[in-house]
């Protein structure tokens, strides 16, 4: 020490000072990130740590059901099992896997000693038992689950064959993959390293170590057999062979499963109990040719499917991204605190998270309603380290009650099948030039709305997809607003827009009257065409230019009044009350009543189309929108800009039945009330609408009484007991149809027979040309009451409203007397 | 050679023999490594017993025995003088390089070469593996101490070639195995005699600038999976989650475990749960540092370094207290390699490092490594046991800017 005490601390002294310097800056460093690991994340890191204590397994739930408003079950859970068999067993490794267990077992001291051909040998002498116990087993698994050996023998092969291609594709995959990865390291590919690599890439996949259905969709009471099967041993007795291959005279015995690898899965089915409604349609109550000849039978059996398929949509088995991504922006945003609470565990885990082979909402109010109708986990906590036990009960999903009356529905579209004739062109339906072909089925919609709540009692749209076609029930096209006439999955009634026609008089009429545009009372005079100088254009429906008779004032007998308007459609009155109000007031009106929205969030809907689209100058900017003058009058009478769905125009009819408050409309019941909004109409022009709608149908003049049919004429609302008020509307539309047309040399269409050059022929062509839409939209109460139910029908290119869509109605009226929502006085009363 | 030996004890010109010296603070590294390794016989237990288990874990009492055979080590390591070591070098050497080469032979079969993690890295001795780097990082330290404890070429910078090529030898043949990350724990050690030895700080610094600059270099170079864990560790500094359940499971268990331990630590029977069911990755072996912390928290982590620093202050207090050149280098050597690896493990544990197979001395499982820290301790002691008397020349006083000694009156090389 002496020595040092001289020196004092020199450069080796120092140098250690800097060396422990330096090792203590490491420590220091050391001790700063575990507190920061232990303070700052600490709470984090242990909440985490601990969580990893506890093992949770989630348990199955039920989907809600989906109810109409009777309470008939339109949709729900059935449960259902797969009969399942481990791969091992389908595949026979199980025989050779258990083969050499039983080898191992009775040579267990010289089995180390064994050359793998004598090990192979023994092995194998146990095989040939092995065998015929899967054999008996699975002829014992067709007997309980009660299906043809032969069926679960060929799904056998079939599971094995397209599980080994799996394989070899990946292994084929991997491969390369393990190739590309050798050569990336610089790794010479010799025969060893290939035959590695080729070990490496063949290991099993995972189908190759999971059960498979081999039995589908059994109910529970086979599903119960089978699991008591699945638990079931049986003895299995082999002799022992001695290394030389000699019996010893010893022999194995073990219990062994009946059916080894054998288990049952859940495969829970969603099951539309009214995907198909038989129902009858009553003859006599049909216009003209289609009640028969009366020795036929009294009524028609009809049976309609596919009709709430459209509504109700469709689960999927198989969950997409979007699913997960929804959920979770629907529990962060849309649900509300309540529904969060039952959804989240205290962990913070949703119960309702998606998980392989759910179902899931696919297609309408399957999908709209997806959050209300998907159920809540159970979930079960372990502790891992105490054994203990958490559970959270599963809770099935919530039922959603639709307004809708399924049977009431059902008998609508009967009415719109072509079986019953009415939803079929007929002669008697108008200028065939401006509808489809006679003989033709004819495609369209129908809504009923409750007037009081708002409620949709009916929501028909034909044709429909087949229920039993899987892959067209299976979709749904999104795109409202683009119409594709001829896909039977397009839903027509919320869906597909048409221009609205005369039955948008009524709605101009009240807004006009209640913004003092038309003093109540006041007469328009009708001359048959609405500019004085101009007698070929915005003319009125009946008048004829050639003769300048055809007037309304002529055959009224005088100017008109408003409820004579509305009976009789006048065109030249609207057409002066539209250019009353002018474009801007026209497209108010239209709006209040409901055009340029959605009506319902339950399914999709279109929006309407309103006003005129702004056109784009060169630079791609919107241009001003200038309307001309002949816009609004085109719009007084439902032509011209606009255009709206069959729900738009009965929810507008219902918003003028209550006096002009809106509500609604709903298709799903939900505990908040549907919105209510006055939209400010003058009662007494309600009144005066209402009087109109009434004579149009009541009255022999009106648009909506009835027609003349094989010289027969024919009323078009024959229920006894009701009340019904109602406007036509024959809505012209451009639209290319294929026509069977007679063409003449040159090329040209010859409508009249009478002026046929020689050489012409019948050809199918498609005809561009003004076709009509058929619309009837009316009310309906029982007899001297106020109006309860909304109807508005709509036959696609099917020329007159009255003619087409007027007795169609008047079924719809029966079918809700046939349901009980209107009274229904007997027939003999009627006389 | 018995000569050459007490030809440098009579050179200390206190008599026939060297003084016992009995109070020193190699006892301190010894204190703290008993403490240490009983601590790691718990930690290994708390890791690795069964369930309903009672005793100690079978792998806790194998590592009872190594500590024992270790300890046992340590005493023959600190009965003869530690020079013996240095001039028996040259068997060292060779049977270290033999073991090393042996171990890089393809033909050596699997049962006695068994790669783990693709690393023919141990020798299996039966009931306990053979590490040959674990006595490789000894060796070098030994040569490198004798070989530098008289020299002053080092104070040139071209002078540094000499103790690097020394280490070069252990360094690549460890490289070859594949071991990166033990191969490298020689380095600091290297640093650490040079620096001590006295060479200059800017040479030093030089060279520790270059090597800094080639790293990110040298990446492309580094395998997928290490590229993988650099990424992952950068991933995991900056707070993402990414490589969870990948790359970064290890690192990210353990510091979730870590975090477990909080400020105090958790009940022996929790800390067992939590580690076990945690799935802690080699929990009782490179991982055993997050174990304890686990059980005893961020105080109990800080006593656990306390506990190395107490190590490293005994054999840095050895060193400064010791008057011949070559006990001083072997004892900051030592030093440097206990440090290093200690680090480096900690930092893996803790997350600031990335994971590389180093063990924590003392506390990791195994045998070798056992053996090897517990040698350490041992020659430590050894050489504070003998670092009486005084210095027949002053050790490593320079003048900067001179490669010559302050004192020109010493001989440079001792006559045999």
């Amino acid at each position: 020490m002496g020595m040092y005490e001289k020196d004092g601390l020199g450069m080796f002294h120092g140098r250690l000072v800097l060396l422990a310097a330096l090792g203590l800056v490491g420590f220091a460093a050391l001790t700063a990130q575990l507190g920061r690991l232990s303070f700052l994340d600490g709470e984090r890191l242990k909440a985490d740590a601990e969580r990893r204590l506890e093992r949770l397994a989630y348990e199955p739930t039920v989907r809600g059901r989906i109810l109409d408003r009777t309470g008939r079950v339109l949709a729900q859970d059935r449960p259902s099992f797969d009969v399942r068999l481990d791969f091992a067993v389908l595949s026979g490794v199980w025989v050779e896997v258990m083969a050499v267990r039983f080898a191992r077992a009775a040579h267990e001291d010289a089995w180390s000693e064994l050359a793998s051909e004598q090990r192979d040998q023994l092995a194998r002498s146990y095989e040939p038992f092995l065998k015929e116990h899967l054999e008996r087993g699975m002829i014992e698994l067709a007997r309980v689950a009660d299906v043809p050996l032969a069926d679960v023998l060929e799904r056998q092969a079939h599971v094995v064959a397209r599980v080994g291609k799996i394989a070899e594709l990946y292994a084929g995959f991997r491969m390369d993959q393990l190739e590309e990865r050798a050569e990336a390291r610089g790794q010479e590919l010799t025969d060893e390293l290939k035959a590695r690599l080729e070990a490496q890439a063949r290991r099993p996949v995972a189908e190759q170590e999971r059960p498979h259905t081999v039995i589908s969709r059994v109910d529970d009471e086979v599903g119960l057999r089978v699991m008591q099967l699945a638990e079931q041993t049986l003895p299995f007795e082999a002799p022992v062979l001695d290394v030389e291959g000699k019996a010893t005279g010893k022999r194995v015995r073990v219990e062994l499963p009946v059916v080894p690898g054998l288990s049952v899965g859940d495969a829970r089915d969603r099951q539309y109990p009214y995907r198909k409604i038989t129902v009858d349609v009553d003859r006599s109550t049909l216009p003209g040719p289609l009640k028969g000849d009366g020795r036929g039978d009294a009524s028609l059996s009809v049976t309609v499917g596919g009709t709430l398929d459209a509504i109700i949509g469709r689960t999927r088995r198989g969950v997409y991204a979007e699913d997960v991504q929804r959920r979770a922006t629907w529990l962060e945003q849309g649900a509300d605190a309540q529904q969060v609470a039952l959804a989240k565990t205290d962990r913070d885990e949703d119960r309702g998270r998606y998980m392989e082979g759910d179902h899931v909402g696919h297609t309408g109010v399957e999908s709209k309603m997806e959050h209300e109708l998907r159920g809540m986990r159970g979930v079960r906590v372990r502790r891992l380290d105490t054994g203990e036990q958490q559970t959270i009960e599963s809770m099935p999903g919530r039922d959603v009650t639709l307004t809708l009356d399924a049977v009431l529905q059902a008998r609508i579209a009967a009415a719109m099948s072509p079986e019953v004739g009415l939803a079929v062109a007929q002669r008697w339906h108008g200028n065939i030039q401006s509808r489809r072909d006679d003989g033709l089925p004819l495609a369209g919609a129908a809504v009923v709305i409750d007037i009081d709540t708002g409620e949709v009692l009916a929501l028909v749209s034909t044709p429909t997809v087949d229920p039993d076609d899987p892959v067209g029930s299976a979709t749904m096209p999104e795109n409202v607003g683009t119409q594709d006439w001829d896909d039977p999955r397009f839903n027509r009634a919320t869906s597909a827009i048409y221009p609205p026609g005369s039955i948008a008089k009524a709605m101009t009429l009240v807004w006009a009257a209640s913004r003092g545009e038309q003093q109540l009372g006041e007469r328009i005079a009708c001359n048959g065409h609405y500019l004085p100088g101009r007698k070929d254009v915005l003319r009125c429906w009946i008048y004829r230019a050639e003769h300048d008779m055809l007037t309304h004032n002529i055959v009224a007998g005088g100017d008109l009044d408003e409820p004579e308007a509305l009976k009789r459609s006048c065109n030249i009155y609207f057409y002066t009350l539209g250019g009353r109000l002018g474009y801007d007031r026209m497209i108010e009106a239209y709006r209040q009543f409901g055009v340029g929205a959605a009506p319902l969030d339950a399914v999709p809907c279109a929006e309407g189309v309103l006003g005129l689209i702004p056109q784009r100058d060169e630079d791609g900017n919107p241009m001003e929108v200038r309307p001309s003058r002949t816009d609004a009058v085109m719009l007084g009478i439902g032509q011209g800009p606009v255009a709206w769905t069959p729900l738009h125009a009965a929810d507008a009819f219902a918003t003028l039945a209550r006096g002009g408050v809106r509500l609604g409309p709903t298709l799903v019941r939900r505990e908040t009330l549907p919105s209510r909004q006055d939209i400010g109409l003058d009662p007494s022009s309600i009144d005066a609408a209402l009087e109109g709608l009434w004579l149009s149908v009541n009255d022999r003049d009106g648009t909506g009484h009835g027609t003349t049919i094989n010289n027969e004429s024919v009323r078009y609302f024959t229920a006894p007991g009701v009340s019904v008020w109602g406007k036509t509307g024959t809505a012209q539309q451009r639209a290319t149809l294929t026509k069977e047309v007679r063409v003449a040399p040159d090329g040209s269409i010859v409508w009249d027979s009478a002026k046929e050059p020689p050489g012409t022929v019948t050809r199918f062509r498609p005809v561009r040309a003004n076709y009509t839409h058929a619309w009837f939209v009316g009310l309906v109460g029982p007899e001297g009451g106020r109006p309860k139910y909304a109807i508005s029908v709509m036959m696609e290119f099917a020329g007159s409203g009255g003619r087409v869509s007027a007795p169609i109605a008047n079924q719809i009226v029966h079918a809700l007397q046939a349901e009980g929502y209107l009274p229904r006085r007997s027939t003999g009363e009627q006389g | 050679m018995l000569d050459r030996v007490h030809g440098f004890m009579l050179a200390e010109g206190s008599g026939s023999r060297a003084r016992w010296a009995i109070a020193n603070l190699g006892w301190l590294s010894f204190a703290a490594a008993m403490t240490l390794s009983l601590l790691g016989v718990y930690a290994i237990d708390v890791a690795t017993k069964a369930d309903g288990a009672t005793g100690l874990s079978p792998t806790a009492h194998r590592q009872l025995v190594f500590v024992g055979v270790g300890v046992f080590a340590a005493g023959i390591a600190c009965v003869p003088h530690y020079r013996w070591f240095g001039l028996l070098r040259w068997p060292l050497i060779i049977s270290t390089l033999a073991f090393l080469v042996f171990l890089l032979i393809p033909a050596v079969p699997e049962s006695i070469v068994r790669p783990r993690n693709g690393t023919r890295g141990w020798i299996d001795l039966g009931p306990m593996d053979f590490q040959p780097a674990e006595l490789a990082k000894v060796v070098f330290v030994i040569t490198l101490a004798w070989h530098m404890r008289y020299r002053r070429s080092h104070r040139r910078f071209f002078g540094l070639v000499g103790p690097g090529l020394i280490a070069f030898v252990p360094i690549s043949l460890i490289i070859l195995q594949p071991d990166f990350g033990t191969a490298m724990m020689i380095v600091p050690a290297l640093g650490a005699i040079v620096v001590a030895a006295g060479a200059k700080l800017r040479h030093i610094a030089v060279i520790a600038l270059v090597a800094a600059m080639a790293a990110p270099a040298s990446y492309p170079f580094l395998k997928d999976y290490q590229q993988q864990r650099v990424v992952g560790l950068i991933r995991q500094l900056q707070g993402s989650q990414e490589g969870a359940d990948g790359i970064n499971f290890q690192g990210g268990t353990a510091q979730r475990v870590i975090g477990a331990g909080q400020t105090t630590g958790n009940a022996d029977g929790h800390a067992r749960a939590l580690i076990r069911y945690n799935r802690l990755p080699e929990a009782h072996n490179d991982m055993v540092y997050s174990v304890l912390v686990t059980r005893f928290g961020f105080w109990g982590g800080v006593g656990i370094l306390g506990l190395y620093l107490a190590w490293l202050l005994g054999a840095l207090g050895v060193a400064a207290t010791c008057p011949d050149p070559f006990g001083r280098l072997l004892c900051v050597g030592l030093a440097a390699l206990i440090a290093a690896q200690t680090i480096v493990n900690v930092g893996m544990n803790v997350g600031l490092v990335p994971i590389v197979g180093i063990t924590l001395p003392f506390l990791s499982y195994g045998g070798s490594s056992i053996v090897a820290v517990w040698l350490t301790t041992g020659l430590v002691l050894g050489v504070g046991l003998r670092r009486s008397g005084q210095s027949y020349r002053p050790s490593f006083e320079y003048a900067e800017g001179d490669a010559q000694p302050v004192l020109s009156n010493v001989r440079t090389r001792p006559s045999p």
